[in-house]
C-alpha cells in the first residue's frame, strides 16, 4: 500500500497556510510523497478563504474528471466548518458541482472533503491530547503563531491521526474526516 | 526578527517605512523599488560586519533624484527574542569632494545606547547603556565591523550576530564554478563561490548531508551525492562534482559546472536550507525561482517554510505565477510608484470571492490598490 501511495498525486485545496501545513505533515505521515502534493492556498486579502476554495473546486473536479483513465490521481477541498458545520459545508460543495453543470461526487472518486470544524485548530488540539472539543466555538487563538513550535506541534499531531483499526474518533468532524481521507488512500 | 525598515532618500525611497513579518512577498512591477530595498538590507549588513567603505556601498549615485539633499537615513528594528533593538544611519554625501561619510551611526536596545558614532568619535557603551570608552574613528567605515565579543558587549554582539546570519541571494548559474581553492562560511549573492561553501558546509556538517542528497534525488533525475575530489596536483584545490546513475548504467561523475543551469540553481536552494540550520535570519531571495522547473518550487518553498525556524525572516521577490500563489497566504506586499515617483507598499487585497489565483488577479490587473 506505501509504495503505491507514494506515486499519488494529489491537488490540495485549503483555506490558509496553518491547513496546508497540517495536510502535508498528514499525508507524508500516510505513505504519499511530499513532492506529489500540489497545493493551491487561498491568498491573503478581502472575501471568505473558504469561497475561494469552494469557487476553485469545481473546475478541479473537472479536471480530475478529464483525466479518469489515470488512477494515481486525487483531489482534496478543505474548508473550516466555522458555525456552518460538516453536513452544509459538504452540500454547499455539491451545489457549487450542480451550479457548474457537473455530477455529484460519486463514491468511487478519489476525491475528499475534510471539513474541520470550527477550525483546523480544533484537530490540532484534540490531536496533541485534548478531549473532544465543541466544535460550536473557536480555538483559532489558542495554537503558536508561524514557527518551530508551530512545526513541531503539527508534526505530533499529524502522527496521531486515528488508524483505521482505532475505534471512533471522539473528535465529531475528525472521524467524519477519516471517511473522507480514506477516499483518496 | 525585522519589525520595521525606514529609507530616506536613497534610490526611489522617500521617507518609506515597510513593516515587515516572517514571510513577506514582494511583488511589484519592473522598477517599482523591491531589489532597492534588498540592496539597502544587504548593504547595512556588509557595513556592519564586512567593514567595505560606506561610499561602496552607498555611493552618491543611490541619492534619491528628485531630492536635493545630500543626507540619507536609514533605520532598522528588530525584535530578538523580545528585545527590542534599534540600528539608525545617516550618511552624509558631498557632491563635489564626491565624498561619502558616516554623519551618525547608533544602535539602542529598549531605548537604551550601546554604540553610537557621532561627529568622528565612537561611543561604546555597556550592555546597561553606560558609556565607557570613547576615541575617534574615521567615518568612511563602521567601527561596527571591528567589534569584538566581551562580556559588556554581549547585548551588542546579539544584534551583529542576527544582522550577520543575513543570506541574500541573486541567483546567476553562469558565475557558478566547480574549482574550490579554500573553505568559504558564506556564499556570495551570485552563488559563484559554491564549491568553497559546501565545502565548508560538508566539513561542519557531514550528517546533514544524507538529508540534502535525498531531497536532491527527488528534484534531480539520475542525481546521487554530490563529492569534492582533489584536483590534479593543486593542492588544497578541489573540484566539485555530482555522482550520477542512468538506467543500466554504472554511477558517473559530472563536473558541477556541467550540470544545468536548473540543476546548479537547486543545488544551491536545497544547501541553503541546510546552511539555515546553523542560524537562520534574515533571508532575501531575489527571483530564486529562475531556471527551477514548474513541479520543484512549491517542494523547495515548504522546506524553506521549515528551515525559517522562529529566528528566520523571508523577503522573497518573485513574478513567477507558482510562486506568488504559493506566498500570497502569507505577506504579500505590493510596491508601487505613481509616474516615477517614490515607492509605497500597499496590500495588493487579494479579492478571494473571485476564485482567481493571485497570480492572475496581478496579471489582469484586477488589483483595487487606488
Amino acid at each position: 500500500m506505501s509504495a503505491e501511495r507514494r506515486h499519488l498525486r494529489m491537488i490540495v485545496l485549503v483555506e490558509d497556510k496553518r491547513q496546508e501545513r497540517f495536510v502535508r505533515r498528514l499525508f507524508e505521515h500516510l505513505g504519499f510523497e511530499a513532492r506529489n502534493l500540489r497545493f493551491n492556498i487561498a491568498p491573503s486579502g478581502r472575501g471568505a478563504a473558504e469561497a475561494w476554495v469552494r469557487k476553485l473546486y469545481p473546475d478541479e473536479v473537472r479536471a480530475l474528471r478529464s483525466r479518469n483513465y489515470q488512477k494515481s490521481l486525487g483531489l482534496l477541498a478543505m474548508r473550516d466548518g466555522d458555525a456552518v458545520g460538516v453536513t452544509a459545508r459538504k452540500l454547499e460543495l455539491d451545489d457549487e458541482l450542480r451550479a457548474s453543470g457537473l455530477e455529484a461526487r460519486r463514491a468511487e472518486e478519489r476525491i475528499a472533503v475534510p471539513v474541520p470544524t470550527w477550525s483546523i485548530e480544533t484537530w490540532l488540539l484534540h490531536l496533541l491530547g485534548k478531549e473532544a472539543l465543541p466544535e460550536y466555538t473557536t480555538f483559532k487563538n489558542s495554537f503558536p503563531r508561524a514557527g518551530e513550535r508551530e512545526r513541531s506541534a503539527i508534526q505530533l499531531a499529524a502522527e496521531q491521526w486515528p488508524r483505521p483499526s482505532d475505534e471512533v474518533c471522539a473528535q465529531p468532524s475528525i472521524e467524519d474526516a477519516r471517511a473522507e481521507i480514506e477516499r483518496v488512500l | 526578527m525585522l519589525g520595521r525598515i525606514h529609507i530616506d532618500n536613497y534610490r526611489c525611497f522617500s521617507n518609506f517605512e515597510l513593516r515587515p513579518d516572517r514571510v513577506n512577498l514582494l511583488l511589484g512591477a519592473n522598477g517599482s523599488g523591491k531589489s532597492s530595498l534588498v540592496e539597502v538590507l544587504t548593504a547595512i549588513v556588509r557595513l556592519v560586519r564586512t567593514g567595505l567603505e560606506v561610499g561602496d556601498l552607498f555611493p552618491a549615485s543611490t541619492l534619491t533624484r528628485w531630492d536635493s539633499r545630500l543626507e540619507q537615513r536609514f533605520e532598522l528594528e528588530l525584535d530578538l527574542d523580545g528585545d527590542a533593538y534599534s540600528y539608525s544611519l545617516r550618511v552624509e554625501q558631498e557632491g563635489e569632494a564626491r565624498r561619502t561619510a558616516i554623519a551618525e551611526e547608533r544602535v539602542t536596545l529598549a531605548g537604551r545606547t550601546l554604540f553610537a558614532f557621532v561627529n568622528g568619535t565612537v561611543h561604546l557603551h555597556n550592555n546597561d547603556g553606560k558609556e565607557g570608552t570613547s576615541f575617534p574613528f574615521r567615518p568612511t567605515r563602521s567601527f561596527l565591523a571591528e567589534m569584538q565579543p566581551r562580556a559588556e558587549n554581549t547585548a551588542l554582539m546579539k544584534l551583529l550576530d542576527h544582522l550577520n546570519r543575513t543570506r541574500v541571494l541573486k541567483l546567476i548559474p553562469s558565475a557558478m564554478g566547480s574549482v574550490s581553492h579554500e573553505e568559504s562560511s558564506s556564499l556570495r549573492s551570485d552563488g559563484a563561490n559554491i564549491a568553497s561553501w559546501y565545502r565548508h558546509i560538508a566539513q561542519e556538517n557531514p550528517a546533514a548531508l544524507h538529508e540534502l542528497f535525498s531531497r536532491l534525488q527527488g528534484a534531480i533525475p539520475g542525481f546521487q551525492s554530490l563529492a569534492l575530489t582533489g584536483a590534479g596536483n593543486q593542492g588544497r584545490t578541489r573540484d566539485l562534482v555530482a555522482k550520477c546513475i542512468a538506467p543500466a548504467s554504472n554511477p558517473f561523475f559530472v563536473d558541477f559546472a556541467d550540470l544545468s543551469d536548473g540543476q546548479r540553481v537547486l543545488v544551491v536552494l536545497y544547501t541553503l536550507l541546510l546552511d539555515l540550520r546553523t542560524g537562520a535570519g534574515l533571508v532575501l531571495l531575489d527571483e530564486p525561482d529562475n531556471y527551477v522547473s514548474l513541479r520543484e518550487i512549491q517542494p523547495w518553498l515548504a522546506a524553506l517554510d521549515d528551515a525559517l525556524g522562529d529566528d528566520g525572516q523571508l523577503l522573497l521577490i518573485s513574478h513567477h505565477p507558482e510562486v506568488i500563489n504559493y506566498l500570497a497566504p502569507e505577506r504579500p506586499l505590493l510596491f508601487t510608484r505613481e509616474a516615477g515617483g517614490p515607492v509605497r507598499v500597499v496590500d495588493p487585497g487579494f479579492d478571494r470571492e473571485q476564485g482567481l489565483q493571485a497570480s492572475e488577479q496581478i496579471a489582469r490587473g484586477w488589483l483595487d490598490v487606488g
